[in-house]
């Protein structure tokens, strides 16, 4: 029992950054534009995250800054993308290469520096029973990310706005003869996932490992683009197999701790799960041939307006 | 393994195994129209992940102090290098060469016209009665045969042997040599060598003005993204021509 | 081998921009350009960091004497090749090759530059003029083992390692048998994570361990996730690994082994410079200050402090050696007869585990 709460926990940590990230770039998708630079935005909010961390000590503004800063990075996407109709695969990806580069280099100085973990957000006697702390015992990202989850779907299916941005991403010629400025709500979308991915960012020194590292975000923004086809572009299911993405990447560990059945899984088949999981559920998908859980129709592609 | 039937039965075999596996997106986008896109960006992590587990445990090299690679190859399994004392090997002719092919496959032959009115717009290849799967699967399967080919000629020329190390993130940068060279084969061919002086040169400039390695990887990015930029408002100087009295998109 | 004059004449332009301060006349112009391939970033706070202190430490020591160039983050492969001969081209007369996948690429570009010398760090593959150098590692296990043995509550120890090279096998295993000189019925066990540089999930390893009971925790990973993991759940206590860590855990970190490759380095140089170099098969440790011990946690009683002394200095004047038997497997087999030390080959090839340690998957 105990180590079940303890598993819990681990896993609730590693899978906020993930969720987070795969929640921006939901709705980046589900507006139309497929952003391949999570990664690299992500890195960019965990060096801001992370200096201003190690500067102010206050986890909010650091957070803050995070999101400011991946921000700024999904700009350059969407200038591209968006006002110079650039390729959208290439765009992004040359986006996680600036994002490497730049992270490396404004961090260069802040290697051999530790930050503090930021702290439970409610007080430590509401935590103190074990199942008090694992419902009550986390920072502030892990209920956003729980919040976002709700206000995104009531966004998307319950909000006007939220109709517009799925309109665009489904039909965006019809659209712009309605009246919508696509490239104005797909900008925003754009810029959303970049304060979300920036925000993912900067969990990392903030919740997982307070340090400042190299390419510390280690692939999770991919898995965090996994996710979004995983869950079919649903916020619910995105939370689901946030949670199953986060259980599969930390189960390994206990495994190998523990022993029994799960140790003789080999470490690279945890690791490719995420992406076989996700493949199989895109078939799935296409089996049931439910329109609902289809890839927004205008994903990836460029908008140029006809006549 | 001795004999001059080993190196191209290799070939063979990467020719193959990129042909497979590109199959795969193919299958779902043609079957179940599945975005091809994300199922290969998955395959790609799922398939470096095989190839980890591949060179870890049932192929590691047993004289190799345990590390994860592979055997080196038996000197028949080596792509000979063609200029002595570098690293220029027998591939660097063969891609000039597919890149010639490609860009006379695609500009002169049937095949590359109905390639590039399927891509270009669908639903006229429907009326001029070119299958959209049928095209779909050729591109794809040569475009899965030629990454098979990249692969098994980087492993048997300047590796010659399988490392985690082995540059699987090459392909990524293919995506963006594509697009660089404005998918046009003889404009690959510029822009992989253009790509690849931007890896050489930030090497020289960490070694001679002392450039960290992480400015070269933002140099890089910039060059990319002015390059993409620098496209696209070539391409939109095209399309103004045409009188568009609701274009906005610049 | 000597030094072709060739080379020096080459740099002879360079040397003479810089402000002349050496002292003897016959080496004013002797000048030793040595190239450093890193294959992470200098700023790993771990291995890479380790070496490109040893290359500040010649610097340092040998002052005008010496030029260095370095490239971090090269890949294994085609590209450390073309970077090896890029160095060799641009008159290093020395290359250290400080990864163990830069091996292959080393033994193809050293036959075509005879005149330089090349070092290859942690590799097996030598030549007329490719030397190799590793470091004892293990020695400065045996003193963290030591302090584990006599601080654990539980006994239960957790290692992180990234794959299972003799390497880290002999690290883990020099842990557990200087634990069970104090605590005979102490366990360990490691868990490979197949990565060297992904510390969250170094930090998930941690506690994946810590919440399976293991109260001290030690890691062959480049970085101090495990540490810090260990400061928060407040265990018993951690190491740092490569470079002293008590900044990122000043209560928890007990010691550290630290990569101190200056010494090393700087000897080869001064044997370039001295036209006496010859390729070596050098591994050292303590005793040649290539392996040092960080300073002992505030936490760490002064009965123990002084047990792990004994065994630090116990190796350093050849009195102790970790690996004499008895020594089991983890089957119960005997390996190491009463009495016998084991050979550094078998060392450098050691794949099985000593008793105490938990077979890993």
């Amino acid at each position: 029992m105990e180590l079940t709460l303890a598993i819990i926990i681990t896993v609730v940590g590693a899978s906020t950054p993930i969720l987070i990230a795969a929640l921006g770039e939901l709705v980046v998708e589900r507006s139309g534009v497929l952003n391949l630079g999570v990664e690299g935005m992500m890195l960019i909010g965990a060096i801001a995250g992370f200096v201003v961390q190690f500067h102010t000590g206050n986890p909010y503004l650091a957070l803050l800054s995070g999101a400011a800063a991946g921000m700024a990075a999904s700009l350059i996407f969407g200038f591209l993308t968006l006002s110079l109709s650039a390729n959208q695969t290439a765009t992004g990806l040359a986006l996680t290469i600036f994002g490497t580069g730049f992270s490396a280099l404004a961090g260069s100085s802040y290697s051999a520096r530790p930050v503090t973990l930021m702290q439970p957000l409610l007080p430590a006697e509401i935590a103190t029973h074990p199942i008090g702390k694992v419902l009550f015992g986390y920072s502030f990202p892990i209920y956003f990310a729980f919040v976002m989850v709700v206000v995104i779907w009531y966004f998307l299916h319950k909000t006007r706005a939220g109709l517009i941005l799925r309109a665009v991403g489904e039909n965006d010629q019809s659209a712009h003869s309605i009246g919508y400025s696509v490239l104005g709500v797909r900008y925003l979308a754009v810029m959303f996932g970049g304060a979300m991915a920036g925000i993912a960012g900067a969990c990392f020194p903030l919740l997982l490992t307070p340090q400042w590292a190299e390419r510390m975000t280690a692939g999770r923004g991919w898995i965090a683009v996994a996710l979004v086809v995983f869950a079919s572009w649903k916020p619910f299911r995105l939370l689901a197999g946030a949670y199953l993405f986060g259980l599969v990447m930390t189960m390994e560990l206990y495994a190998k701790a523990g022993g029994g059945v799960l140790s003789v899984i080999p470490s690279e088949l945890w690791a490719a799960l995420p992406y076989i999981a996700t493949v199989v559920v895109l078939v799935l998908i296409s089996l049931r041939r439910d329109a609902s859980t289809n890839a927004p129709a205008c994903l990836g592609k460029p908008f140029l307006p006809a006549n | 393994m001795t004999g001059w039937w080993v190196l191209p039965l290799m070939v063979l075999a990467g020719v193959l195994g990129g042909m497979a596996y590109a199959a795969i997106p193919a299958l779902l986008k043609t079957r179940l129209n599945v975005n091809e896109i994300l199922t290969s960006l998955m395959l790609t992590y799922a398939s470096v992940q095989l190839i980890y587990y591949l060179i870890r445990a049932p192929w590691k090299d047993p004289m190799g102090m345990g590390f994860p690679q592979t055997r080196l190859f038996s000197e028949a399994a080596r792509l000979p290098t063609i200029i002595p004392g570098t690293i220029v090997h027998l591939g660097v002719p063969i891609a000039v060469l597919v890149g010639l092919v490609a860009w006379f496959i695609m500009t002169k032959s049937v095949f590359g016209y109905r390639m590039r009115v399927v891509g270009a717009a669908p639903h006229a290849a429907r009326y001029g009665g070119f299958s959209e799967h049928k095209t779909i699967w050729l591109a794809m399967l040569v475009s899965g045969a030629l990454a098979g080919l990249a692969g098994v000629l980087e492993v048997a020329g300047p590796f010659q042997r399988m490392v985690p190390g082995f540059p699987t993130n090459y392909g990524f940068t293919a995506i963006i040599v594509a697009f660089l060279g404005r998918l046009n084969p003889l404009g690959v061919i510029i822009a992989g060598v253009v790509l690849a002086i931007t890896f050489v040169g930030g090497e020289v400039a960490q070694t001679t003005i002392g450039l960290p390695n992480a400015a070269t990887g933002i140099f890089q990015a910039m060059m990319l993204f002015f390059l993409l930029a620098g496209d696209i408002l070539i391409k939109y100087r095209l399309r103004r021509v045409v009188p568009q009295p609701s274009a906005e998109a610049a | 081998m000597t030094l072709s004059r060739r080379t020096f004449v080459k740099v002879g332009g360079a040397a003479m921009a810089l402000p002349l301060l050496g002292s003897r006349a016959f080496a004013q112009l002797e000048k030793v350009k040595i190239g450093f391939i890193y294959v992470g970033s200098i700023n790993d706070n771990g291995y890479n960091y380790a070496h490109n202190q040893g290359r500040l430490y010649v610097e340092e020591h040998l002052g005008d004497k010496v030029e260095t160039i370095y490239v971090e983050n090269v890949p294994e492969g085609p590209d450390c090749e073309r970077v090896l001969r890029e160095l060799a081209q641009q008159g290093c007369n020395l290359i250290f090759a400080t990864s163990f996948g830069f091996g292959d690429s080393v033994v193809k570009v050293a036959p075509q530059f005879p005149d330089i010398a090349f070092e290859h760090a942690t590799g097996y593959m030598s030549g007329p003029n490719v030397g190799l150098y590793n470091a004892r590692f293990y020695e400065g296990r045996a003193v963290c083992g030591t302090i584990a043995g006599h601080m654990s509550e539980t006994g239960k120890y957790g290692y992180i390692g990234s794959f299972p090279i003799p390497e880290v096998v002999m690290g883990i295993n020099a842990f557990v048998l200087a634990a069970r000189k104090v605590n005979p019925d102490a366990t360990i066990k490691p868990v490979y994570i197949s990565t060297w540089n992904d510390p969250a999930k170094e930090a998930d390893a941690a506690r994946a361990m810590i919440d399976q009971g293991i109260d001290i925790i030690a890691q062959h990973t480049d970085g101090p996730a495990a540490l810090q993991v260990a400061a928060e759940r407040g265990i018993v206590g951690g190491f740092g690994q490569g470079a002293d860590m008590s900044a990122f855990a000043p209560d928890t970190q007990l010691t550290a082994i630290i990569d101190h490759w200056g010494p090393h380095y700087l000897a080869s140089a001064e044997a370039v410079l001295a036209g006496t170099w010859a390729p070596g098969d050098t591994w050292e440790g303590l005793k040649e200050d290539v392996v040092q011990m960080g300073p002992y946690g505030a936490k760490v009683p002064e009965d123990v402090v002084a047990a792990a002394e004994a065994v630090r200095t116990g190796q350093i004047d050849g009195s102790f050696h970790i690996f004499t038997g008895p020594i089991n497997d983890n089957t119960g087999a005997e390996r190491v007869a009463a009495g016998v030390t084991m050979t550094d080959a078998e060392l450098l090839s050691m794949d099985w585990y000593v008793e105490g340690v938990e077979q890993p998957a």
